[in-house]
């Protein structure tokens, strides 16, 4: 071991991270308001790390080189670098995004609850599902999440809806996708202090200093992210994002739906981030007519953009619906809808025992949609796949769902997997119903406190549409909202009730039998016979 | 018909089979021996698993002491210098000292050619001008006349270096493994004055590999660096004015409490190794130039201060865009100096000289080396023996296969220790080492957590109402059995 | 609640950092969509500090808060896989402070609905941890009802404890934020924090002066001290041996040979001097249960620790609530019990 100590003490090899490898971080703001009077904020922090390639597993053994970062967060680095990730997506979401209002979020990811996902190579040395193990209890112990809990009874490979974002090195290594979800976690200010500490710039200068936990844990839906990919001819890419729906209307003592910098986050940018190569805030255009102040550096129809780095500070950008005494709601939704389809997802029955999974899918487009559709649902649910139904427009129709792909769950241990492709003819709406039973759970498996049910993932569809040159195209995937499912939940005094009853029993029926096999009859004679 | 009736014998009922008092007997019988068969099995089943360790040969260990041999050899070429007067002063000097140090003096001729070993060396005096060198594991003594004194402190402080308190809280805990983390901390990089990057794995390779590759023996490294642009001080340094200048300073109190460890990200998350923190800290244009005080309160030329078993820091008023290897000579020179002792490297004695082309000379190591082990072989019987106390001592502590198997470890690799120690420090070194991961290994064993503590009367009045309400009819039945039986014998008798 | 939150705040103020604290909270109290404050947790009614502030750090939380993490996290005994922020990494020369609040009784403290931490279970953790040497001292704080009972089955050296009522009697809120509807923070613990503001990383008040400052009447309880297991008058013990991270720096001269661009035999030149004592740092682990008398938000349990000596780490558990109205079923059972086997005992 001493000897290997020796050489294994490693300055040498370090080409991977060697003082020639560039760093790059760049800053991002988009703003885009909505019809509703909400403004949606979405951070995006990326850090590149040039001509880095992920660790490979076969390394995994050996010490590894060491780690000399100037602009990528240190403490990931050192998780990627501990497991070998190739690609990770950890999102801590809140609330429930509502693509009717809102449209497509700016990132994928926003389920409700914590979502971890990752694509890592196979290799000796480590198994892929010890690194898994590792990565999640590392990562709840760096962004204070309940990660650790995300264990086998959540972790899934759903790999047709989970497709990795970047590139995977090696044309012939195999890799694996793990993917779990926690959809009761809460997120809050514990959760965003050290995903700031992972900023080369923190919270103190930049588009990130309007990142005020107050302000953002009061938004109607808000939800962290990070995303590291590897880029082929790139290298590794570090993206921390937040995005939050802000109500401007909710915080204006007119109701109206103007609103600042200021007035969304309590803070405007008072400094530009020294290490940031591109800082930029984007403000989506909108169809009303508006002033924005102060003027943007350059702007088309689609969006304006500001150039924090350049731009006279304090910057505070506002927008003033002048016209406007205060903002009315719209009665009606967007026509069309702003998504290619919506999805609701409902779990139907008042029984404790079984229940049906009910999904409304409408396609608002002319065109035929193909979507996949994934459940991982944790055994807690059990799906009777024989009673699947599918209807279009209340017709039943046995072709819509194909290429089925069905893991049955283990209950205690495995979550159920259930991935298909559904077919969407134009314009109209799917009924998809599955029977499901809700099973029993072990006494310890209750949670601790005085609960109000079991939140279950969100299903995910990511639809496919036919573009203009006949290819496929995959849009944005689409969460549902978590459900909620009551089992059968004892009486908890009950354990001491049981001893008592069957100790009962028992006795009982011990004592008859114990008399009967122990007793002493005698005859006794009766002294008054009968008359003959 | 009614005179037949009554004719015909009652059936006599002891006659039956299951009325016979032999059979009931037997019942009864049969039922006691199920329960009393059943108690061990109870008894089994319910206990914790609970397996014996060695003990014998933990309270064995008290005996056995680690002794680490110090082989010297004399040789003086000076006439009225006598390497035997030397050498019976030296054995009588480390005479006090070993039991508190561990080791035993041996002579031993002196061979120039040998190879250098741990724990052997050489004393050569010769004529000249007066000069102690340190070659290899040579000591060369060159002298006039009376120099015998000189020569022994020397050489007591060389194979046993003298550790004041403050050098005990300083020195980090032993671990098999360190991180050593760097980093560039600048206070606020808005301000202006600012380092954005530095070439500090060059810096790492020239100024500090040397002295890593020879710890190495020691202990197993991993290096990481980082930069940061916003680390600001939790205080605000004081303003003092040295001539017409404005400057910053640290007093001794603010040095306690320099690391703002909520804003700075320095911990590392992903291994419970022990790490060394290595800053260089940046301050913003507001606080600069920042001196330290000293304790009199005037500007110090120090720049650069240790928390003890924490890292070192260093305060750069230079602050220019990027660092190349050069401009990083000094701070790394310092956190060279900072890292040796923090990590226990003796220092020389003060009239010593050796080859400044290396780290450090081979004695430092080899009594750093022997510090360490018999360190580790101390907190390897104290760990044992807390194991051994506290599973006597909690009733409801769980010993496992994997307790026994590490206790069984860190007996063997002691032995391996008592063993080598006189032949090999290094393969002593390598098993201590070895002992104290186990030791701790087993101690902090998770299946070693005592079961919650659940109150006799909680037992009781979960075992009651199926216990007792068996328990009776079984006790009276037998009772009455036993009075019966009694009586009849005194009727028969 | 915001009992844990106002000590992790204060050992936070007086320097210990957050690895050397380790938290536990059972509730999102601050980000609940119930709060009407998002992301804040106020220290009283009048809501002048936000404890929950813009920067905490919660290493254990929600379902994580259990005895067992609890006993783990204070003995070591971890799973290998547990991350370092949720560890105790403490060592002989560590201070540790453990606080603890939420619903208890004689002799036991509630976590969650459905399990209790014992008078014993707790001295029996503390004596591993002294067996291993994981501490040099301890400040045991807890503020519960009925809270001496929790000490007074410690029997392991260098242990310092308070509570804030004797058995039998109910520990109090000090007040009620109407706006809120609950109970925001307790009458010990907030005198202790009042104390606490008054203190700074470097200042000389002792834990005597803490104790002289608990006043029955203020408090609606009697607060206790014990310290026959402590070996130091608590004259001469000052509160920022627990509660602050204060560390010796030594300062390094600079180098006068910089010619070889080799380093020197740099160890003659350094002169540490270092002026102040070795001050430990302080530990902490506090485990909050809110009085269950007043129906005050869920019960919390923080664990601060911190290492000596060097900076000190801390970290704080909080525990979490138990729904009131449930625990004091719950706690009255329990009671009874304890009552009964005291009783018997003697």
């Amino acid at each position: 071991m001493f000897s290997a100590l020796i050489y294994s003490f490693l300055f040498l090899s370090a080409h991977v991270f060697s003082i020639h490898a560039q760093e790059f971080f760049q800053e991002q703001l988009t703003l885009r308001p909505h019809r509703d009077g909400t403004v949606l904020g979405h951070f995006a922090f990326t850090t590149l790390l040039k001509s880095a390639t992920p660790r490979e597993p076969e390394t995994i053994r050996i010490e590894d080189t060491s780690q000399h970062y100037t602009l990528f967060p240190l403490a990931l680095g050192q998780v990627l670098r501990e497991y070998a990730i190739t690609e990770l997506h950890l999102s801590l979401n809140a609330g429930k995004w509502s693509y009717d209002r809102w449209g497509y979020p700016e990132e994928d990811g926003v389920g409700t609850g914590a979502e971890l996902w990752a694509w890592m190579a196979e290799g000796p040395g480590a198994s892929v599902d010890e690194r898994w193990r590792g990565l999640r209890s590392n990562l709840a112990g760096l962004f204070c999440a309940s990660l650790g809990s995300m264990d086998e009874q959540r972790t899934t490979s759903p790999s047709l809806t989970f497709l990795p974002e970047g590139d995977l090195p090696g044309p012939s290594t195999p890799y694996q996708l793990r993917h779990g979800t926690l959809p009761s976690e809460n997120v809050c200010t514990e959760n965003l202090t050290p995903f700031l500490k992972l900023l080369p710039c923190k919270s103190l200068s930049g588009i990130a200093s309007l990142l005020n936990p107050h302000r953002l844990f009061d938004a109607d839906w808000h939800g962290m992210g990070i995303h590291v990919r590897y880029v082929e001819n790139a290298g590794v890419e570090v993206r921390l994002t937040f995005q939050g729906v802000f109500d401007p209307v909710r915080y204006s003592t007119d109701g109206k739906r103007d609103w600042s910098l200021h007035s969304i986050f309590d803070r405007t940018i008072q400094k530009t981030c020294p290490v940031a190569r591109h800082s930029k805030i984007r403000l989506i255009s909108t169809t009303d007519a508006v002033d924005v102040s102060p003027a943007p550096n350059t702007f088309n129809a689609a969006f304006s953009v500001y150039d924090v780095n350049t731009v006279s500070k304090p910057l505070d950008i506002s927008m003033q619906w002048s016209n406007e005494s205060h903002f009315e709601y719209p009665l009606s939704l967007d026509s069309p809808p702003p998504t290619h389809i919506s999805v609701r997802r409902t779990l139907k029955g008042t029984e404790q025992s079984r229940g049906q999974l009910a999904i409304v899918i409408e396609n608002h487009q002319d065109k035929q949609i193909k979507a996949s559709y994934l459940e991982t649902m944790p055994w807690l649910l059990q799906f009777h796949l024989n009673s699947i139904q599918v209807k279009w427009n209340s017709a039943p129709r046995d072709d819509l769902m194909s290429i089925v792909s069905y893991i049955p769950p283990v209950p205690h241990s495995r979550p159920t997997l259930l991935q298909s492709v559904l077919t969407l003819p134009p314009n109209g709406t799917m009924d998809l119903t599955i029977d499901v039973t809700k099973p029993f759970l072990r006494y310890t498996e209750h949670p601790p406190d005085a609960q109000r049910g079991w939140d279950l993932p969100p299903a995910v569809f990511r639809p496919l549409i036919i573009a203009n040159d006949s290819n496929l195209r995959r849009l944005p995937r689409i969460y549902t909202p978590i459900l909620l499912v009551d089992l059968a939940t004892p009486d908890f005094s009950m354990p001491y009730n049981v001893i008592i009853m069957s100790c009962t029993l028992i006795a009982l029926i011990f004592g008859s039998v114990f008399n009967l096999l122990t007793r002493k009859f005698v005859l006794t004679k009766i002294p008054n016979e009968p008359p003959q | 018909m009614a005179e037949a009736d009554q004719q015909q014998p009652p059936i006599d009922l002891s006659k039956l089979f299951f009325q016979s008092t032999t059979t009931r007997r037997r019942i009864i019988a049969s039922y006691w021996i199920v329960v009393i068969l059943a108690i061990p099995i109870w008894w089994r089943i319910t206990s914790i698993d609970r397996l014996s360790l060695p003990e014998s040969k933990v309270s064995a260990l008290d005996t056995r002491d680690l002794r680490l041999p110090l082989r010297v050899g004399l040789q003086s070429n000076v006439p009225g210098i006598s390497s035997n007067s030397i050498e019976t002063q030296l054995a009588h000097r480390l005479k006090r000292d070993a039991e508190s140090h561990c080791v035993f003096f041996e002579s031993a001729p002196v061979d120039l050619n040998r190879q250098s070993t741990p724990g052997t060396y050489d004393v050569v005096i010769e004529p000249g001008a007066p000069n102690l060198l340190l070659d290899g594991r040579r000591l060369s003594v060159r002298s006039q006349g009376e120099t015998e004194e000189q020569v022994l402190d020397a050489l007591t402080n060389l194979v046993l270096p003298s550790s004041d308190g403050m050098e005990a809280l300083r020195i980090v805990k032993y671990s098999p493994r360190f991180r050593i983390a760097f980093s560039l901390l600048n206070e606020d990089a808005t301000s202006g004055r600012s380092i954005l990057s530095w070439d500090v794995e060059a810096a790492i390779k020239r100024y500090l590999a040397p002295a890593l590759e020879k710890l190495s023996i020691l202990h197993n490294f991993t290096i990481e660096s980082q930069v940061q642009y916003h680390a600001p001080l939790a205080f605000r340094p004081h303003e003092i004015q040295i001539g017409e200048q404005t400057a910053h300073s640290l007093t001794q109190e603010d040095l306690t409490v320099f690391v703002n460890s909520a804003e700075w990200t320095l911990s590392s998350s992903v291994s419970n190794d022990p790490v060394i923190h290595f800053v260089l800290f940046v301050p913003s244009a507001d606080d600069s130039p920042l001196y330290i005080l000293d304790h009199n309160g005037t500007p110090s030329s120090a720049d650069a201060f240790i928390l003890p078993q924490w890292g070192g820091i260093v305060v750069s008023n230079n602050a220019r865009p990027h660092l190349k290897v050069a401009d990083l000579e000094h701070t790394f020179v310092t956190f060279h100096n900072q890292l040796l002792s923090l990590l226990g490297v003796p220092s020389l004695p003060a009239n010593v000289d050796y080859d400044y082309s290396l780290p450090f000379t081979d004695w430092q190591l080899d009594a750093l080396v022997r510090l360490r082990t018999m360190q580790n072989v101390e907190n390897s019987k104290e760990t044992l023996r807390s194991i051994v106390a506290l599973v006597h001592q909690i009733e409801n502590m769980p010993v496992g296969q994997d307790v026994k198997g590490d206790v069984q470890g860190v007996l063997d690799a002691l032995d391996l220790v008592f063993a080598e120690s006189s032949s090999s420090l290094m393969f002593a070194l390598r098993h201590s080492s070895d002992a104290l991961t186990r030791a701790s290994r087993a101690f902090f064993n998770p299946g070693m957590l005592a079961l919650l503590y659940f109150p006799a009367e909680h037992k009781y009045a979960v075992y009651t109402p199926l216990f007792a309400s068996v328990a009776a009819p079984l006790v009276a039945t037998l009772a009455r059995e036993v009075a019966a039986w009694r009586k009849t014998r005194r009727e028969q008798a | 609640m915001s009992n844990t939150l106002g000590m992790y705040r204060t050992v936070k103020r007086l320097g210990i950092p957050d690895s050397n604290i380790i938290l536990m909270l059972a509730d999102d109290t601050a980000c609940n969509p119930r709060n009407k404050f998002p992301g804040c947790v106020y220290s009283n009614a009048a809501r002048n500090l936000d404890l929950y502030g813009d920067n905490i750090e919660v290493d254990y939380r929600g379902y994580e808060v259990t005895v067992e993490n609890f006993i783990r996290v204070l003995t070591g005994r971890v799973d290998p896989s547990v991350p370092r922020s949720k560890r105790l990494l403490t060592d002989d020369r560590s201070n540790i402070f453990v606080y603890m609040t939420g619903h208890g009784g004689n002799e036991f403290l509630k976590f969650q609905d459905n399990e209790e931490i014992s008078a014993f279970d707790i001295a029996d953790a503390f004596e591993q941890m002294w067996q291993k040497r994981r501490y040099n001292e301890i400040l045991f704080m807890i503020d519960t009802c009925q809270a001496n009972g929790m000490y007074s089955k410690f029997y392991s050296p260098n242990i310092l404890a308070t509570g804030s009522s004797e058995v039998g009697q109910n520990s109090y809120s000090y007040e009620n934020d109407n706006d809120i509807g609950v109970a925001v923070i307790d009458s010990f613990t907030h005198h202790i924090l009042q104390f606490m503001e008054g203190i700074d990383k470097t200042s000389q008040k002792t834990m005597q002066d803490l104790f002289d400052v608990f006043d029955p009447v203020k408090i609606h309880s009697t607060p206790g001290v014990r310290s026959d297991l402590f070996h130091r008058p608590l004259s001469q013990t000052l509160v920022t041996d627990f509660f602050g991270g204060v560390s010796q720096a030594e300062v390094f001269l600079p180098l006068i040979d910089t010619k070889t661009s080799m380093p020197p035999n740099g160890l003659d030149s350094k002169q540490p001097r270092a002026q102040d004592d070795p001050q430990d740092d302080a530990v902490d682990d506090d485990s909050g249960v809110f009085p269950s008398i007043r129906g005050s938000y869920d019960a919390d349990l923080l664990a601060l620790s911190s290492g000596k000596i060097s900076l000190s780490s801390q970290d704080g558990m909080p525990a979490r609530g138990a729904r009131a109205w449930t625990s004091i079923a719950l706690v009255g059972a329990l009671v009874v019990w304890v009552g009964i086997r005291t009783r018997a005992k003697r």
